[in-house]
């Protein structure tokens, strides 16, 4: 489990990071999502241990990340405009890991190069920036290490290679002890494969939620009403967190449980009822409304 | 896997990434020692030959000027040779993504920093060395060395060994004090010259106001704050001047033998020290230190200023 508690860090003037507070549980996909400059690099480069946080502590299991090898070795990080020695091949870079990392899998990087059609003798500088992100994935996964860190991996990946290395993920997942930590300014990236999603805006958590208790716990629905006192009492008694007409159909987003909103809806006998599947997008949209944030400038 | 393994292999690994410095050394200390060698002994037969000379003062010749701390192209590539391994080596620390790549590895950054210190002194050292034996080898078949000498041929070397530290040492710290390649360049100007120009801009002040002044200091003195004032001072004092002797003044240059020494593990510690509290954000930035600003801004100022 990763605990961050109290983390602020500093560049200069900019308050990159301030004051969060999270736990990253072990064994699901956490996504986090922020604008450019919403602190989400820097926010994994102190949990890689990398950058020494200023204020508050970061630590998996307990044990502070920063400077502690036995720590740093259940992690694995790649940043999003990852680095490579000069000269070199694929082969040669994960070599250089195995020597680094106990667990590392040479057979697995040399399957999964196979699988992804990368030649591991071919110089890295002749990759594309697809091809390199690819390789850096790879590299990842064939650490064997508990977390791996993804800053924006998935953002320069076609739709066929995300599938694959979610795919490669959830296999990991189900196979071992593996926590992947996914960075990403597009939130429908991570709609589809991430468990929690923490929202990051201006270096502070705006929220973080399972999307399952989220997606449980908000509903949109289509409905017709018969009358406006019929809808009002709907309104009295539902957590209506946005309506949304066009004539005679209403569509509401309605924070409760389903068959409460249902029961409730079906007393009052509408013309038409339809519940629809929420986004992630408008989860989020629903559950910041609330807060004050105008999501749409936060997120893309 | 256990410290010393990881410490093996950090080694390994980073000796992969040094092969042009490696080359670099390789071929400019076969120049500076076996081609000069033959260049200079050549010239000696000649001189042999026309009995313009003994074998006794070739004997001492050699022993100072090709293997031995005279030796001008060795000592060029000393300070070269340290600067560019220093800066090769560390450039991980100017480069924020190569910075990263090192910080998020299960290494300590003190151990990084530790192998990486002792490839770049073999990186020098063994090429040294080995061009080193060859030159007394074609010293000892020409007759210009003597089997009873060779201790003090391998103290020479032990001797260009320990200046070759000093500078490579003092540009390590450049390195660390800085975020930027050309700053950490310009950082090791000012640890090798600043100490002369501040010393040779006293000499002229001086003279310029005081007419009758006259400094009876030695010109490695007037230079003492410098790794170059005490390469020279200590290659004086162990040669002991104009003295051509085949011999080492060790007694004589032992304060300055000790400062070196002194020096070099200070410049070496201090690094040790700021590389833990070097932030990795420092990677691009001139000086990785705020504190370390004022300071170089004063004491460069001042210089300036009063040229």
């Amino acid at each position: 489990m990763i605990q961050v508690s109290n983390l602020s860090k500093r560049f200069d003037d900019i308050q990159a990071i301030a004051g969060i507070d999270l736990t990253i549980e072990d064994g699901q996909v956490f996504g986090l999502v922020g604008t450019n400059g919403a602190g989400k690099s820097t926010f994994l480069r102190m949990a890689a241990g990398i950058l020494k946080p200023d204020t508050g502590s970061i630590a998996i299991d307990g044990r502070p990340v920063y400077e502690n090898p036995e720590v740093k070795n259940e992690l694995f990080y790649i940043s999003d405009d990852t680095a490579f020695f000069p000269n070199t091949t694929p082969k040669e870079m994960a070599t250089f890991y195995s020597r680094i990392y106990p667990d590392y899998r040479i057979d697995r990087f040399d399957i999964l190069m196979g699988n992804f059609g990368l030649d591991k003798n071919r110089k890295i500088k002749t990759f594309s920036k697809g091809m390199k992100k690819q390789l850096s994935i790879i590299l990842g996964i064939a650490a064997n290490t508990r977390y791996l860190y993804c800053d924006e991996t998935f953002d320069g990946l076609d739709p066929v290679m995300r599938q694959a290395v979610k795919s490669l993920f959830i296999g990991d997942m189900a196979s071992r002890k593996f926590t992947p930590i996914i960075a990403s300014h597009n939130l429908r990236e991570l709609e589809d494969i991430c468990d929690t999603v923490g929202l990051l805006h201006k270096g502070g958590i705006l929220l973080s939620k399972n999307l399952d208790d989220a997606k449980a716990d908000v509903h949109k629905l289509q409905c017709v009403f018969r009358d406006d006192v019929s809808r009002k009492r709907i309104e009295e008694k539902l957590c209506i967190l946005t309506t949304e007409e066009r004539g005679k159909l209403v569509t509401m987003t309605i924070r409760g449980q389903e068959d409460e909103i249902n029961d409730a809806l079906r007393a009052e006998a509408p013309i038409f009822m339809e519940i629809l599947p929420l986004s992630l997008e408008e989860i989020f949209i629903s559950e910041t409304g609330v807060q004050g944030y105008d999501i749409k400038k936060i997120i893309c | 896997m256990t410290s010393k393994r990881l410490f093996a292999n950090l080694l390994k690994e980073n000796t992969k990434r040094r092969l042009w410095p490696i080359a670099l050394s390789i071929a400019a200390n076969f120049f500076a020692q076996i081609v000069y060698a033959v260049l200079i002994m050549g010239h000696y037969a000649d001189r042999l030959l026309d009995q313009r000379t003994t074998i006794g003062e070739i004997r001492i010749a050699f022993f100072r000027s090709v293997a031995g701390l005279l030796n001008v192209p060795v000592l060029i590539i000393v300070v070269g040779m340290a600067f560019v391994i220093a800066m090769q080596g560390y450039f991980y620390l100017f480069d924020s993504k190569q910075t990263d790549l090192y910080y998020s590895l299960p290494v300590k950054r003190q151990k990084i920093f530790d192998a990486f210190n002792i490839i770049g002194i073999l990186i020098f050292v063994i090429p040294y060395i080995i061009c080193h034996i060859i030159t007394v080898i074609m010293g000892l078949t020409r007759g210009y060395v003597e089997v009873r000498n060779l201790p003090l041929f391998a103290a020479s070397a032990l001797l260009v060994i320990l200046e070759f530290l000093l500078c490579y040492e003092v540009c390590v710290l450049a390195a660390v004090l800085t975020g930027h390649v050309v700053v950490a360049a310009l950082g090791c100007g000012v640890f090798f010259f600043l100490g002369p120009i501040a010393g040779g801009l006293k000499e002229s002040m001086m003279s310029i106001f005081f007419s009758s002044y006259y400094s009876d200091s030695s010109f490695g003195a007037k230079y003492f704050y410098s790794p170059i004032g005490l390469m020279y001072n200590l290659t004086n004092e162990i040669l002991a001047g104009k003295d051509a002797a085949l011999r080492l003044y060790a007694g004589k240059a032992l304060t300055t033998l000790i400062l070196t020494v002194v020096v070099t593990a200070l410049c070496f510690v201090l690094s040790r020290i700021l590389i833990n509290k070097r932030p990795a954000e420092a990677a691009g930035k001139a000086m990785a230190f705020e504190i370390t600003k004022p300071v170089l801004k004063v004491a460069i100022m001042i210089q300036c200023h009063l040229l």
